[in-house]
């Protein structure tokens, strides 16, 4: 063969194995209403960015007729490109090559990119799309996951970690993407769950589809897993790379510093809050009237909507907001909303994002299945969180601040380096309702008239300490703020905060109330 | 937002007005347990009822036998009393929280 041959056969072997499972599986992939592998990393990364490994890969297995089986690829494709120009690493299954199932060699590619990630410090995006463990080869796929999981726990907190959830993952491979930093899904697309609807047919005799069990919807409304939700595979790469041009790619860098833009006009902060502490609103308007842009990128959108958290710039820089939603429940923290806020206290402060925390709550909610569900135990996770990160922490309480909520929420008691109050702010032991029925309960009910008793004493007991004041008195607030001030002060204590002294201690890591 | 639906939450005697979440939506009523009403902890087969209506069992005794999660679990009573019901039968599927039997 001359050169000539050499390269023609080169393109050759290249384009055999880079039609995967072959023409008829991908005409099946896409009747199914999903991209092949190929695809969607094209539609992730910048324009031919993609350079690909370990494409001639093949496996080893010898078992139930494996040795006569050539696996293009062995169902996954590995590689790096750029998104934005940065760099980053991706693997993608393909579902094409025997339903994408997860073999040794198989999982050797996906390690062997998230080893790349992690010595380079850049962001690893994977993209699931399997039927599971490859059978055949027993206790090696197995291995497989394992040594999957091992690199997902060591990376994490280094680098970002992202699961794309582009079909089936099922059984122990869910467990990657759980382990990761956020997992996006697509509606009808992505199907998560560790025992599908046949054991469960078959168990139980309960019928119920792969997308009631762990479509989408599911996972981004009701268990929490899923993290981004898009209506089709465009809109999810899109957020995937709105996600990744506004964190930083390693926790030794910060985020891409944009121009400082105002926010846009049109959002008028001081007519946001209702000073009637029970009527609702959206906090992410407060959120927008301060950001640049008035831009922000929400995470877990859909899960505990009584919390929003997620990421927009000011002056620039990135921020992690975390803010009590009156819109929903009332703002109060609960299992799924503490959950939900102290994972992501605990990734800004991993990857050394400042946070700002809006509060507006009146507690935690009551009730038996809270009780039961161990509303102690996640609830003790916000406080453990905050009291952890050494990030910027700055507080704006908007307006109820009440009791234990007030003290779960980037309190100044738990190290916060600015608290701010709104003029309608009330920080007090708990509502004027609630406080003057306990503290004036002998009058009340001694009194001619109860009812006229009760009124007259929650109005004194509002005018007394329903404010920020008690609370500025007392230095626990630093300053009480007008509403239009807001983010000229965050504005200055984030680039005061810019050289924080980092505190290190001898530990080698805690305990949080996992 | 879809799906809104406005619903009041008192929190410390105060009325506050919002809107609830499709997980507020799907939780269930908590209901006092009935200790006469002994269910299945486990989702599986029942293999064996190893008692019969109007006997009298004590604590520690073998009620029945279900297959599940490919183990064959025995199941005890954990108090003394009367058999009064039984509800299923050997080959019966049961789900997890299903009533099995009733003792008085």
């Amino acid at each position: 063969m001359n050169s000539n041959e050499k390269l023609e056969a080169l393109n050759k072997k290249r384009q055999e194995v880079m039609l995967g499972g072959g023409e008829k599986a991908i005409l099946k992939q896409k009747e199914s209403g999903k991209l092949t592998a190929r695809e969607r990393i094209d539609m992730l990364l910048d324009l031919g960015s993609f350079n690909e490994y370990d494409l001639f890969a093949q496996h080893e297995a010898k078992d139930f007729g494996m040795m006569e089986k050539v696996l293009n690829g062995d169902g996954v494709i590995i590689g790096t490109g750029t998104i934005d120009k940065k760099p980053v690493c991706v693997f993608a299954q393909d579902f094409t090559v025997v339903g994408g199932s997860l073999g040794y060699m198989h999982a050797k590619k996906i390690t062997k990119i998230q080893d790349v990630a992690m010595t380079m410090r850049v962001p690893c995006i994977g993209i699931n799309d399997s039927g599971g463990a490859r059978i055949q080869e027993g206790v090696s796929s197995l291995a497989g996951y394992g040594e999957i999981f091992y690199r997902n726990t060591l990376a994490s907190g280094v680098i970002p970690q992202i699961s794309v959830i582009l079909g089936p993952c099922a059984g122990g491979a869910v467990y990657s993407p759980a382990l990761t930093d956020y997992v996006f899904v697509v509606d009808k697309v992505s199907k998560m769950f560790i025992t599908g609807p046949e054991v469960i047919k078959t168990v139980l005799g309960e019928e119920i589809s792969q997308e009631d069990l762990g479509g989408a919807r599911v996972h981004s409304e009701v268990t929490g897993n899923a993290h981004f939700f898009a209506h089709d595979e465009k809109e999810c790469f899109r957020q995937i790379r709105e996600l990744l041009s506004i964190i930083p790619h390693n926790n030794k860098n910060s985020a891409q510093r944009n121009d400082t833009k105002s926010p846009e006009s049109n959002i008028d902060i001081n007519n946001i809050v209702p000073i009637d502490p029970s009527k609702p609103y959206d906090v992410r308007n407060v959120i927008k009237a301060v950001t640049d842009n008035s831009h922000f990128v929400e995470v877990m959108e859909k899960f505990a909507q009584n919390i929003v958290i997620g990421f927009g710039r000011i002056d620039g820089k990135t921020v992690g907001f975390v803010a009590n939603q009156p819109f929903y429940l009332a703002g109060v923290l609960d299992v799924d909303s503490s959950d939900k806020a102290a994972r992501f206290i605990r990734y800004c402060d991993a990857f050394n994002i400042s946070l700002v925390t809006l509060v507006d709550l009146p507690g935690y909610l009551p009730g038996v299945d809270q009780e039961h569900a161990g509303v102690i135990r996640h609830g003790a996770k916000v406080l453990y969180s905050y009291s952890e990160a050494t990030v910027p922490k700055i507080t704006v309480i908007l307006r109820k601040a009440y009791g234990g909520g007030y003290i779960a929420m980037s309190s100044r008691h738990l190290n916060a380096d600015f608290v701010y109050a709104w003029p309608t702010a009330e920080i007090a032991v708990m509502g004027p309702q609630g406080a003057a029925n306990i503290i004036f309960r002998k009058e009340i009910m001694a009194a001619e008239n109860p009812e006229e008793m009760r009124k007259q004493k929650v109005a004194e007991y509002k005018e007394r300490f329903a404010n920020p004041y008690v609370a500025a008195a007392k230095g626990y607030v630093d300053a009480v703020i007008k509403p239009a001030e807001t983010r000229d002060m965050l504005v200055h204590a984030l680039l005061l905060c810019e050289n924080k002294a980092e505190v290190k201690t001898d530990k080698k890591h805690g305990i949080p109330p996992f | 937002m879809e799906e809104l639906r406005k619903i009041s939450v008192v929190i410390d005697d105060q009325i506050y007005e919002t809107h609830s979440t499709v997980a507020f939506d799907r939780k269930q009523k908590w209901k006092h347990p009935d200790d006469r009403i002994i269910k299945s902890i486990i989702p599986g087969t029942i293999l064996e009822v190893s008692v019969k209506k109007g006997q009298s069992v004590k604590e520690g005794e073998l009620m029945l036998i279900i297959e599940a999660m490919k183990m064959n679990n025995r199941l005890t009573f954990s108090k003394a009393g009367i058999v009064d019901k039984i509800l299923v039968n050997p080959g019966d599927v049961v789900s997890r929280g299903q009533d099995l039997i009733i003792i008085k």
